[in-house]
C-alpha cells in the first residue's frame, strides 16, 4: 500500500501530473492530458481507439452502483472503464 | 457488364427515385458471379446490420472467416442490372490495434480489394468514427462514407453537412437513417458510381506531423515505391512497418505485397522475389532506430486531431436538443443503486417464467406431434415395408426418438428465450448489465461481459460459448468459455424441475410443496452462478494468469429494436444453429441407447452389465450406476437423461406396463407414477439430491464440448472444460454420499 503510493508520487514527479481521470465524480469535465507509460501495448491502443487521446473532453457520466467501472462520456460516445484504468490517464482542467 | 440506367432519359416517373428503388432486387444469400464485390466496415453499435439488411435483405450467408472465430456475413443485390455481393466486415473501432477484427477487416479492404468499401458511421458520434474512416481511407480510395443515424442524430440537435463532410474526405458521404431506409437509394446510386468506374484505387494524402517523423517515412516510402511504382498506398504501408506492424511484415516476408498493385484484380503471380522484400524489411529496421519513442502514439494523435477538425466542419448542431433525455432517464433507473439490481432481476425473473410457462404448451404438442403420432406411424410404415425389427428398432425407436425428444424439449423454449435475450441486447439493456455486474466479474478475474454469456448459456451453452466472442480481452473470453456449464442450460431445467417435485417437494405439506421444489430448483442454479465466479477466481489466478487481458465497454445508447428483424435472425442465427448441431448429436446417441439395451451379451443386455459395472462408484458417489449410464450415454445431449435414465429402469426392472409412459411424463398426473418408477429403480432422496447437483455440475454435452474446441482451436481448453466440471461433481457428489450416510 505504502510502496504503491510511493510509487505514484515518483511518477507524477517523472510525469509532471497530478490529476487523474479516476479521481473526477460524475459531472465532472476535463481534457486528456496523457496516457501513463504504465499503460502499453493493446490496452494503450484501445484507449486511444475509444478516444482517450490528448485534448480530448471528458466527462463523467454514472458510476455503476459497486462505484466501478465508471461510464464517460468521450467524442459523443459513452464508454465504462474500470477504475484502475481511468488511474492511468492523466487530465488537466476543463475550463467551463 | 451492362450499361448504366441511371442517367438514361424516361418519362419523369422512372426517373424518380421511388421507382428506381425498385430497381433494388435484393438476393440474400444467391451471391454467385457477382459483378462487384461491396465491403460494409464500421464501428461497432452504428446500424451497420441495418445498412446490410437493407441492401440484401435477411436472408443472408453467415459463417466465420476462414480459420478464425469471427462472424462473416455475406449477402447481394441486384442494382440496375449489376449484382453485387455485400461482405460484412467485423465492427471495429479501428484498423491498428491488432485484434483478430481489426486484422480481418484490414486485410480484406488490402488484399480482397473489394470494388467498393462502405465505411459506416454513427451521425452521433461523427469524431470518433472518422478515426475509422481516415484509417481506411488510407488504404483506399473507393470507399464511400455512410453517415448512418441522422435520425436519431437529429433528435440529440445535430445535423450533419454531407457536402463539407465529402468535400474534406475526398469520397462520396451519403445520409441514412437505415431503419426506415431512408437514404438506401443514394447509397445505392454512390456504390454503383464507385463500382462501375475505372479511376484506380489512390489512398488519403498521409499528412505529417513532424520531420522526426517524415524523415525516416519518406526514406522507406521511397524505397518501397522504386520496388513497386505502382503500389497506391506506398506511404502508409511505410508508417504501418515502422510501427512494427506483424501481420504486414508477414505478408511481406509470405511476398504477398505484389497483389496490392492495382492491376493485380486477376489472379496475381507470386512473381516478386522475396528478396525484394527483405530489403524494405531490411531497411525499416534500420529506420525504426530514428524514430522518436511515442512514434506510435503521435500516428493515432495526428489521425485525431485532424477528425477533430473534419468533424467540427461538418456537424452543425441546431443546439435544440430535446428537453427530455430519454437515454438519461433510462440510465438513471437502470444503473441506480436502488432499482439497478431489482429491475435486473425481475427482468431476468420474467423472462426465465415466460422461457418455462410458454414453452409448456407447444413443447406437449410437439412432443404429441412427434413421439405420440408420427412415431407410430413410422413404425406401422416400417412394418408394412418389412422392416426387420432390428432395423425399425435401431432407426425409429433409437434414432427418431432420441432426435424427437430433443427437438421437442429443447426448440421452444430456444424461439422463446433466444428472441427476448436478443432484444435486449439489440435494445442496449444488456451492455448496462454488464456495466452494473462488472465489479463482481471484476474481483473473480471475467469480464462484466459475462454476465451476458452466462445468461446466454441458462438458454444453452453451446450458444453461451459462441456468445463469448463478444469478449474481446482473450483471458476473459477463456473464463468465460470454461464457467459456462455452470449456468444450467435449458436441457438440463426439465431434470432439475421433475426431480426436485417428486423428491423434494414430498418432504413438505403440498401446499407448500409447489414453492419449495421451485426453491430447490433456483438454489441449484444460483449454486451455479456461485461456482461460475468461484472457478473463474480459480482460473484467472492459476492457469490463466499470464493469458492478456483488456477491458472495454461501449454503452450504446438505447435503441427501440426491430421486432419482427430480431425475431427471424435471432431464431435463424441462434435457435436454429443450436437445434442443427444437437439433432446431429442425438442421432447416433438414440442408436446407442437402442444398441445397448437391445443387443446381449451371455443372455442379458449390455445396459444390464455396464449398469451392474457402474453401480459401486455410483453408489459411492450417492448415485446409481442407471444415473451413471444415462450420463454416459446422454453426453450428446443433457435431453434425454431423464428420458434415458426411465427407459432403463425400464428394462432393468421389467416394469412392462410403464412402457409406453415416455410418451405423457410432462402431465402432472402422472408425476405420481413417474415418482414411483423412480423409486422402483432404487432413487432415494440422496439420489435426488445428487442428480440434481450431478446435473449441474457435470461435463458439457458433447455439442458444447465441440463448439468449445471450434471456438478455442485449443485442445488443452477443450479439455479443461471438459474435465474440470466433471472431477468437480464427482468431488461434490462423494463428499454429499459420504456426510448423508455418516449422519443417517
Amino acid at each position: 500500500m505504502i510502496f504503491d503510493i510511493f510509487k505514484r508520487k515518483g511518477k507524477e514527479l517523472i510525469e509532471g501530473s497530478k490529476a487523474i481521470l479516476s479521481e473526477l465524480i460524475p459531472g465532472q469535465k476535463a481534457f486528456i492530458k496523457s496516457i501513463s507509460e504504465d499503460c502499453q501495448g493493446i490496452e494503450r491502443q484501445r484507449l486511444m481507439d475509444l478516444g482517450f487521446v490528448p485534448g480530448s473532453l471528458v466527462e463523467v457520466e454514472m458510476r455503476s452502483p459497486f462505484r466501478d467501472p465508471t461510464a464517460y462520456r468521450i467524442k459523443g460516445g459513452l464508454i465504462a472503464l474500470r477504475k484502475i484504468q481511468a488511474s492511468k490517464i492523466y487530465i488537466s482542467p476543463a475550463v467551463a | 457488364m451492362s450499361s448504366l440506367k441511371l442517367k438514361s432519359a424516361h418519362s419523369n416517373c422512372e426517373n424518380c427515385p421511388v421507382h428506381d428503388k425498385l430497381n433494388l432486387q435484393k438476393l440474400g444469400v444467391n451471391a454467385e458471379n457477382a459483378d462487384f464485390i461491396v465491403a460494409l466496415a464500421g464501428n461497432p453499435n452504428t446500424g451497420k446490420s441495418t445498412i446490410f439488411n437493407a441492401l440484401t435483405g435477411l436472408r443472408q450467408h453467415t459463417g466465420n472467416w476462414t480459420g478464425k472465430t469471427v462472424a462473416r456475413s455475406e449477402g447481394s443485390f441486384v442494382f440496375h442490372d449489376n449484382k453485387y455481393k455485400v461482405i460484412d466486415l467485423p465492427g471495429t473501432y479501428s484498423l491498428i490495434s491488432s485484434s483478430l477484427e481489426e486484422e480481418i477487416a484490414r486485410n480484406f479492404v488490402l488484399f480482397g480489394k473489394p470494388d467498393v468499401t462502405i465505411i459506416v458511421t454513427d451521425a452521433t458520434r461523427l469524431e470518433r468514427n472518422l478515426n475509422l474512416v481516415l484509417q481506411m481511407l488510407e488504404i483506399s480510395s473507393r470507399a464511400i462514407v455512410c453517415v448512418n443515424l441522422i435520425d436519431e442524430a437529429a433528435k440529440n440537435g445535430i445535423r450533419i453537412d454531407a457536402k463539407v463532410l465529402s468535400r474534406d474526405l475526398g469520397v462520396p458521404v451519403v445520409l441514412t437513417a437505415a431503419r426506415d431506409e431512408t437514404g438506401i437509394y443514394d447509397l445505392l446510386s454512390a456504390i454503383e458510381k464507385i463500382a462501375v468506374s475505372t479511376d484506380p484505387v489512390k489512398a488519403r494524402t498521409i499528412f505529417d506531423i513532424s520531420e522526426e517523423i517524415s524523415n525516416p517515412v519518406n526514406e522507406l516510402d521511397a524505397i518501397i515505391r522504386k520496388e513497386y511504382p505502382e503500389l497506391p498506398n506506398s506511404k502508409w504501408l511505410a508508417i504501418r512497418l515502422l510501427d512494427n506492424d506483424k501481420s504486414l511484415i508477414e505478408a511481406l516476408k509470405k511476398g504477398e505485397l505484389g497483389q496490392l498493385k492495382n492491376d493485380a484484380k486477376k489472379a496475381v503471380e507470386p512473381n516478386i522475389l522475396p528478396q525484394d522484400d527483405n530489403d524494405i524489411l531490411g531497411a525499416s529496421n534500420k529506420l525504426k532506430g530514428k524514430l522518436p519513442r511515442d512514434y506510435h502514439d503521435k500516428l493515432v494523435e495526428r489521425t485525431y486531431a485532424e477528425a477533430a477538425k473534419i468533424a467540427e466542419k461538418a456537424i452543425i448542431k441546431s443546439g435544440e436538443k430535446r428537453k427530455f433525455n430519454l437515454d438519461l432517464f433510462l440510465d438513471k433507473i437502470f444503473i441506480s443503486p436502488l432499482f439497478g439490481y431489482p429491475v435486473m432481476f425481475l427482468l431476468f425473473a420474467f423472462m426465465f417464467w415466460l422461457t418455462i410457462a410458454g414453452a409448456n404448451v407447444p413443447s406437449a404438442l410437439l412432443f404429441d406431434f412427434l413421439v405420440s403420432t408420427v412415431h407410430p406411424f413410422l413404425k406401422s410404415g416400417a412394418e408394412y415395408l418389412h422392416f426387420p425389427w432390428w432395423l425399425s428398432g435401431f432407426l425409429i425407436d433409437g434414432m427418431y426418438l432420441a432426435t424427437a425428444w430433443v427437438i421437442s424439449v429443447m426448440l421452444p423454449p430456444m424461439a422463446i428465450f433466444f428472441p427476448m435475450f436478443t432484444l435486449l441486447e439489440d435494445f442496449g439493456y444488456l451492455p448496462r448489465v454488464a456495466f452494473n455486474m462488472d465489479n463482481l466479474f471484476k474481483k473473480a478475474g471475467a469480464h462484466g461481459k459475462q454476465v451476458m454469456t452466462m445468461m446466454m448459456g441458462f438458454g444453452c451453452n453451446a450458444a453461451g460459448v459462441v456468445a463469448t466472442r463478444i469478449i474481446d480481452s482473450p483471458r476473459e473470453r477463456l473464463i468465460a468459455i470454461i464457467t459456462n456449464n455452470f449456468a444450467i442450460c435449458n436441457g438440463r431445467w426439465p431434470t432439475q424441475i421433475l426431480i426436485a417435485t417428486i423428491f423434494i417437494g414430498a418432504l413438505v405439506p403440498a401446499h407448500l410443496a409447489g414453492f419449495v421444489s421451485s426453491m430447490a430448483v433456483v438454489s441449484v442454479a444460483l449454486l451455479g452462478v456461485l461456482l461460475t465466479f468461484i472457478i473463474s477466481w480459480g482460473l484467472s489466478n492459476t492457469v490463466l494468469k499470464g493469458q492478456p487481458s483488456v477491458f472495454s465497454l461501449e454503452l450504446p445508447p438505447y435503441r427501440v429494436p426491430k421486432f419482427w428483424q430480431t425475431l427471424y435472425k435471432s431464431i435463424i442465427d441462434r435457435t436454429l444453429f443450436v437445434l442443427w448441431r444437437a439433432v446431429v448429436f442425438a442421432l447416433p446417441a438414440g442408436a446407442v441407447i437402442w444398441l445397448i439395451s437391445n443387443i446381449s451379451i451371455g443372455g442379458e443386455t449390455i445396459a444390464f452389465h455396464m449398469v451392474h459395472f457402474l453401480d459401486p462408484f455410483g453408489w459411492f458417489l450417492g448415485l446409481n450406476g442407471i444415473i451413471l449410464v444415462a450420463y454416459i450415454v446422454a453426453i450428446p445431449a443433457n435431453e434425454i437423461v431423464i428420458p434415458t435414465v426411465l427407459m432403463l429402469i425400464v428394462l432393468l426392472t421389467g416394469a412392462q406396463n410403464h412402457t409406453d409412459s415416455a410418451g405423457v411424463i410432462f402431465e402432472t398426473d402422472s408425476i405420481e407414477s413417474l415418482g414411483g418408477l423412480l423409486k422402483n429403480g432404487g432413487f432415494t432422496l440422496l439420489t435426488a439430491v445428487n442428480l440434481m447437483l450431478f446435473s449441474l455440475i457435470h461435463n458439457p454435452c458433447s455439442t458444447t464440448i465441440y463448439t468449445i474446441f471450434k471456438e478455442t482451436k485449443s485442445l488443452k481448453w477443450t479439455m479443461v472444460s471438459t474435465f474440470l466440471p466433471i472431477v468437480l461433481g464427482i468431488i461434490v457428489t462423494a463428499t454429499i454420499a459420504l456426510i448423508w450416510r455418516l449422519n443417517a
